[in-house]
Parts: C-alpha cells; sequence; structure tokens
C-alpha cells in the first residue's frame, strides 16, 4: 500500500520539527479569536516557498489539523470560539467549564478531535476515488438544500425557543446579504460606507460571540461578592478516555457527520460541528442536558470539525476542487509549490502526496499529545479577573478582526454588532444561530441564484430544485430535522406542564 | 393586555423585519433583493408567531425570558468602547488598546490602595501588549494602522 511505502519518508528531523512546531503554533493560533485555520494557513504560505514541496505540505497540513481542534480551548475557556468551526463547542464546553469541569471538556475536545480527524485521515486514504465522485454530484440545487439543512438546525442552537432562534437565524442571514449581489453586483444596504464590503464572517463570530461576553464580565466585575472562576479540576487523561469511549454515540455521529459535510465542496467544514452537535443532540437520551453542560455535546462538536480536514482535501487533491475555506488556501500553497491536483498527482508526485497525507495521520496524534499537556496550562486563564479577562479580550478581539482583511471597517462592524448581540442576548436570542445564518446565507444564496438561472434552461426551477436522488435525500433530512425539533420542542413543553402541576398539587 | 417583556420583544423583532422588508421592497432593481426580502418575510411569520404565542400564553414568567440591562454599571464600559473604536486609526492601535486596557481595567477595579490599583494595570497591559505585537506585528506581519504614536 502506497501510504505504508512512504511513511519512512515523513521520519526526517526536519520534518518531525515542522510537524511538532506546526501542531503547537496551530494550537496557539486556534486559540487565538480570529485566527481562523484559514487564515493561519494562509499566513504560514510564505514560510513554505522555499521548502521542498513534501516539507511545505507538512508544515500547511500540521497548522490545518491543530487549528481546528486549537478553537475549541478559547471556546471553551472564555466563550469565544477560535473559529466557526468551533461555534457547538460553546454550548456545553463552556458551560460544563462553569460548573467546573474545564479539564474534562478540555480533555475530551482534544480526545474527540483525535478520533474524528483519524477516521477522516483514514477515509482520505482507502476511499480517495470512490468519494471523489461522490463530492462531484453536488451542484447548486444540492449545495442550496445542504445550506437549507443547516438552516434547520438553528431553531435548537442555544435559543430559548424555537422562533426565536430560527427568526435570528434569518436575522443573520440577511445580514449576509449587505454587500454586493452575487450574480447582479448590485449593491444592497449599504447604509453607510463600512459596510460596503458586506459582513465579513470572522467580524461577525468575534463580534458576536466576544464582546457580549466583555458586557456580561463587565457587570459583576466591580462587585467583589460576585466572584466566578471556571473550575479546572484534577483529572487523569485515562478516566477521560473513558468517558469519550462511553459516549460512543456522540462520537460516531460526530464522526459520520464531519466526514460527510467534509466531503461537500463549498459546504466548508464551519458547519459539520453545528450539524453533528444537531443531530447527538436529538438521538440522545438525555437531550434535554444539552446546553446546560453535557459532554455529548463537546464529544460530537469537537469530533466532527476535525473528520471533516481529511475529507476536505479528497476534492481537492483528485479533482482540484476544495472541500472546505481551508482546503481553498491549501490548493493555493499546492499550486505555489508546482503541483496540480489530479489524478496525476498520485503518479507522478505520488511521493510528496503520500508523505503529505501521512504526515496528517501523525499530526493528529501530536494534536491529542500537546492538546492534553496545554489543557493542564489552561488553569492559568481561569485565575483571570474579571476586569483583566474584559480589557484582555478587547484587545484580542480588534486585533485578530483587524488581521483577517487588514480593515478597519471589520473592527467598526465588529464592535456594533457586538453590542448589538448583547442587547439581543437580553432579550431571549442566541449568537450562535445568527452567526450560522451569517455563514449559510451566502452559500445559500448564490446557489438558489445559480440554481435559478441553470434551470430556466432547463426543465423549471421546481424540477430543478425537487427532482434528483440527491436533491430528494437532503430534502427529506430537512424535513426530518424540522418534524424532530418540533417534536422536541413539544415534548419538552409538555415535561415542563407536568413538573409544574406536579409542583402546584405537591403542599 | 399589559405590554411586558417578551411581548414587547416579539413587537420589537416585528417592527424590525417589516423594517427590513420595507427596505428591500422599495430598491431600485428588486431582482438583486429576491433573497433578502424572502428572509425578511420568514422574519415577519416568525415575529407574528411569537407575538401570538406570548400573547397566549398569559401567565409565563416573563422574567425566564428577557434580562436587565445594567445600564448604570454598563454605561462607562460603553463610552470606553465607543472612545476606542475612534482613537483606534487616529492615536495608533498598539498606543489606544495599551490606554483601554489600563482604562477599562481601572474603571472596573474594587476600591483598593491608590499605588497597587495603578501600578498592576499599567504593568500587565505593557507586558500584554508586548504579546500582541510580538504575535501580530513580529509573526503574522499584520500592518496596524499606526496613527500619531504607534
Amino acid at each position: 500500500m502506497p501510504f505504508l511505502e512512504y511513511f519512512p519518508h515523513l521520519f526526517t528531523w526536519w520534518n518531525m520539527a515542522l510537524l511538532i512546531g506546526g501542531t503547537i503554533g496551530g494550537l496557539i493560533l486556534g486559540a487565538t479569536p480570529g485566527l481562523s485555520p484559514t487564515m493561519s494557513v494562509a499566513l504560514l504560505i510564505p514560510f513554505t516557498f522555499s521548502m521542498q514541496p513534501a516539507s511545505g505540505l507538512i508544515l500547511l497540513g500540521a497548522v490545518y489539523t491543530a487549528t481546528v481542534a486549537g478553537g475549541a480551548v478559547s471556546a471553551i475557556l472564555i466563550n469565544i470560539p477560535g473559529a466557526p468551526a468551533n461555534i457547538a463547542t460553546v454550548f456545553d464546553g463552556h458551560r460544563m467549564a462553569r460548573n467546573g469541569r474545564a479539564t474534562e471538556a478540555l480533555h475530551y475536545c482534544f480526545i474527540a478531535s483525535f478520533v474524528g480527524g483519524v477516521v477522516g485521515v483514514l477515509l482520505l486514504i482507502f476511499f480517495t476515488p470512490v468519494l471523489a465522485e461522490f463530492a462531484l454530484k453536488f451542484g447548486p440545487s444540492e449545495l442550496f438544500w445542504v445550506a437549507i439543512l443547516g438552516i434547520t438546525v438553528i431553531g435548537s442552537l442555544g435559543a430559548q425557543s424555537t422562533a426565536r432562534g430560527l427568526f435570528a437565524g434569518a436575522f443573520g442571514a440577511w445580514l449576509s446579504t449587505i454587500g454586493y449581489n452575487p450574480v447582479l453586483g448590485v449593491p444592497r444596504f449599504v447604509f453607510v460606507p463600512q459596510l460596503a464590503g458586506g459582513i465579513n464572517i470572522i467580524a461577525a463570530l468575534i463580534g458576536l460571540f466576544a464582546i457580549p461576553e466583555v458586557l456580561s464580565l463587565l457587570e459583576t466585575a466591580r462587585d467583589p461578592t460576585a466572584i466566578e472562576t471556571l473550575g479546572m479540576e484534577r483529572r487523569s487523561v485515562w478516566s477521560s478516555f473513558g468517558g469519550c469511549l462511553r459516549r460512543v454515540r456522540a462520537l460516531s455521529i460526530g464522526t459520520v457527520v464531519g466526514c460527510v459535510v467534509g466531503l461537500i465542496p463549498g459546504a466548508g467544514g464551519q458547519i459539520s460541528g453545528l450539524v453533528a452537535y444537531d443531530q447527538a443532540r436529538k438521538l440522545s437520551p438525555y437531550s434535554d442536558n444539552f446546553g446546560k453542560g453535557e459532554p455529548a455535546g463537546v464529544i460530537a462538536s469537537e469530533s466532527a470539525n476535525n473528520a471533516m480536514v481529511g475529507p476536505s482535501l479528497v476534492p481537492l487533491l483528485t479533482l482540484s476542487v476544495p472541500g472546505s475555506p481551508t482546503a481553498a488556501v491549501l490548493l493555493g500553497g499546492l499550486l505555489i509549490q508546482g503541483l496540480f491536483p489530479g489524478p496525476q498527482l498520485f503518479t507522478q508526485h505520488a511521493e510528496v502526496a503520500w508523505v503529505f497525507i501521512d504526515s496528517l495521520l501523525v499530526a493528529q496524534l501530536l494534536m491529542l499529545v500537546f492538546g492534553l499537556y496545554i489543557s493542564g496550562l489552561s488553569r492559568v486563564v481561569t485565575r483571570i479577573p474579571k476586569r483583566y479577562m474584559a480589557a484582555a479580550v478587547t484587545v484580542l478581539a480588534v486585533f485578530g478582526t483587524y488581521s483577517v482583511e487588514n480593515s478597519f471597517a471589520d473592527v467598526t462592524v465588529m464592535m456594533a454588532l457586538g453590542v448589538g448581540m448583547y442587547l439581543f442576548q437580553k432579550a431571549g436570542f442566541s449568537a450562535a444561530p445568527m452567526v450560522l445564518g451569517i455563514i449559510l446565507g451566502p452559500i445559500a444564496e448564490r446557489n438558489f441564484l445559480q440554481g435559478r438561472m441553470i434551470a430556466q434552461s432547463g426543465n423549471g426551477t421546481l424540477a430543478y430544485f425537487f427532482t434528483g436522488s440527491l436533491n430528494l435525500i437532503l430534502i427529506g433530512l430537512c424535513l426530518i430535522s424540522i418534524g424532530y425539533s418540533i417534536y422536541g420542542e413539544l415534548r419538552s413543553l409538555r415535561r415542563r406542564k407536568q413538573q409544574r402541576q406536579q409542583q402546584e398539587s405537591s403542599p | 393586555m399589559k405590554l411586558t417583556g417578551p411581548r414587547l420583544t416579539a413587537v420589537g423583532a416585528l417592527i424590525l423585519a417589516v423594517l427590513l422588508y420595507l427596505a428591500g421592497r422599495t430598491a431600485t432593481m428588486p431582482r438583486a433583493y429576491l433573497f433578502p426580502n424572502i428572509l425578511a418575510l420568514a422574519m415577519i411569520g416568525l415575529a407574528v408567531y411569537t407575538l401570538v404565542s406570548e400573547w397566549v400564553r398569559l401567565g409565563t414568567p416573563a422574567a425566564t425570558l428577557v434580562g436587565q440591562v445594567p445600564w448604570g454599571t454598563l454605561a462607562p464600559a460603553l463610552i470606553i468602547l465607543g472612545g476606542y473604536v475612534y482613537l483606534l486609526p487616529r492615536l495608533g492601535f498598539y498606543t489606544t488598546s495599551l490606554a483601554l486596557f489600563i482604562i477599562l481595567v481601572l474603571v472596573y477595579s474594587p476600591p483598593r490602595r491608590l499605588a497597587s490599583r495603578f501600578l498592576l494595570p499599567i504593568a500587565l497591559g505593557l507586558i500584554f501588549m508586548l504579546v500582541i505585537y510580538g504575535l501580530f506585528a513580529v509573526l503574522l506581519h499584520v500592518l496596524a494602522p499606526a496613527g500619531l504614536f504607534m
């Protein structure tokens, strides 16, 4: 097997140094709000110019793997996802930390990331040709339904009611339409010059999560009696391995969802964690515990976002079609090295291709080892007083936002969205559906408009969007997802009503 | 019928949705606004549903859905954040951020001795900004606007 044949080529001092450096650097960059995997890989591409192709790709692959997992550290400890892929980790990860289980949450995060990541890379190794054909079947209509499937999970994401969740999601999608129409090129809703470029996803992510958190910290920062520090318990890694294996259902759901979503070109791994979290919640016997510090929520989300790393490279390496935004940047890294993705990559440059894929497998192991190690060091973060934390998060939010596109307009938009979100949260709305709306809005609109244009030259819009086996499967999944959300809400309402009746009847 | 917190929120959501729809409807070249108008209509539907359900559910404890904004406590923070964004490109990112760090910590510190109240935030602010400079300017080559100072 070629992947075993080229495995020894990976173990040179230089390659191992790059793998270790890339993993540690990636974990730090991933944990910094604003520095997403895409941006981290893009920033490191210039460093790979002078390297051998295999070495450059090893560095980029290690950073890609580690930043996705590293984003969970800030999600768990300071309630700010390091990247869009870690949004779902916030719901239960930060709640676990507040309940005095931060170490456990961080352990689960890295163990689940490792399991999901390894399965994803094995998929890349063994099923690349078959999966490449599957990835090619996604046209505008299928991608539109993928976005709608993502939107159907909105209702259950952290909001206090499905309607409020959907409202926030629709508002997020509406916000994403600010700027130029993707097909006609007409500027829309550009009320102030800062909005001319639209709303950047990273700026929105930081603003919607970081600034409300800053204001919440400051609410009680002056009050010496309102001290609330996150608990970092001492916990053996082995008991966390056991805990993770006991939640094999969440681990499996996360891994499968991550692998499937990672394969879909353009959908991006950004939604894999959210979709996996939603499915794990719906299929869990403890669904009411989700959002209150349920470890299965962290496991599903983190296994999914790392599981998508390998599959997102399948369409890239075989068809030159990137499966995620980071994979698109990696494509640039390949082209700079003079490597053109496609079937010939595995014949003409077999050593480079297989050493790169093998390095992804080793990077997962290094991510686990160093991730578990930094879980212990995270104790420092939990002891920072609220006012210092608020000041540091504000500065990090500003620099993180500015660094994405060197745009001060993004900083202004981030701050305005953040203050608005704080008020929205006080009215019972949640940030997660709005961010998901901002992420999925452009995917849904672009593919809806492209699909309509294709349909007009064919059998019409209805036939284009509502026929074809993949379309029908996706529509079915959307209906099941909506139906289950309604059923879950009704069940929860009935349970609350029964509890209220019991309380009233008891003396 | 009383306009309690959740109902007020639902009314606010409905007004927002209608305004967004009108913004799209009144624009020239309606074809370009098809998708945002569909979204605004969906928002109107959801807001109406929320409003009706809040009105029907009389007796539901409103406090569970709507939190209070402690304006008195947060007013200094909002003024500081507004000033921060205004001064960032004028004084420079690093200078303004250091000032924000120190001022925010000082304003929200519990009362204590003057020396310890000032020295620690200044020292920690300087160290933190050095780390930020190392990460963004040195390692990632991000060119932040320098303004008057840095």
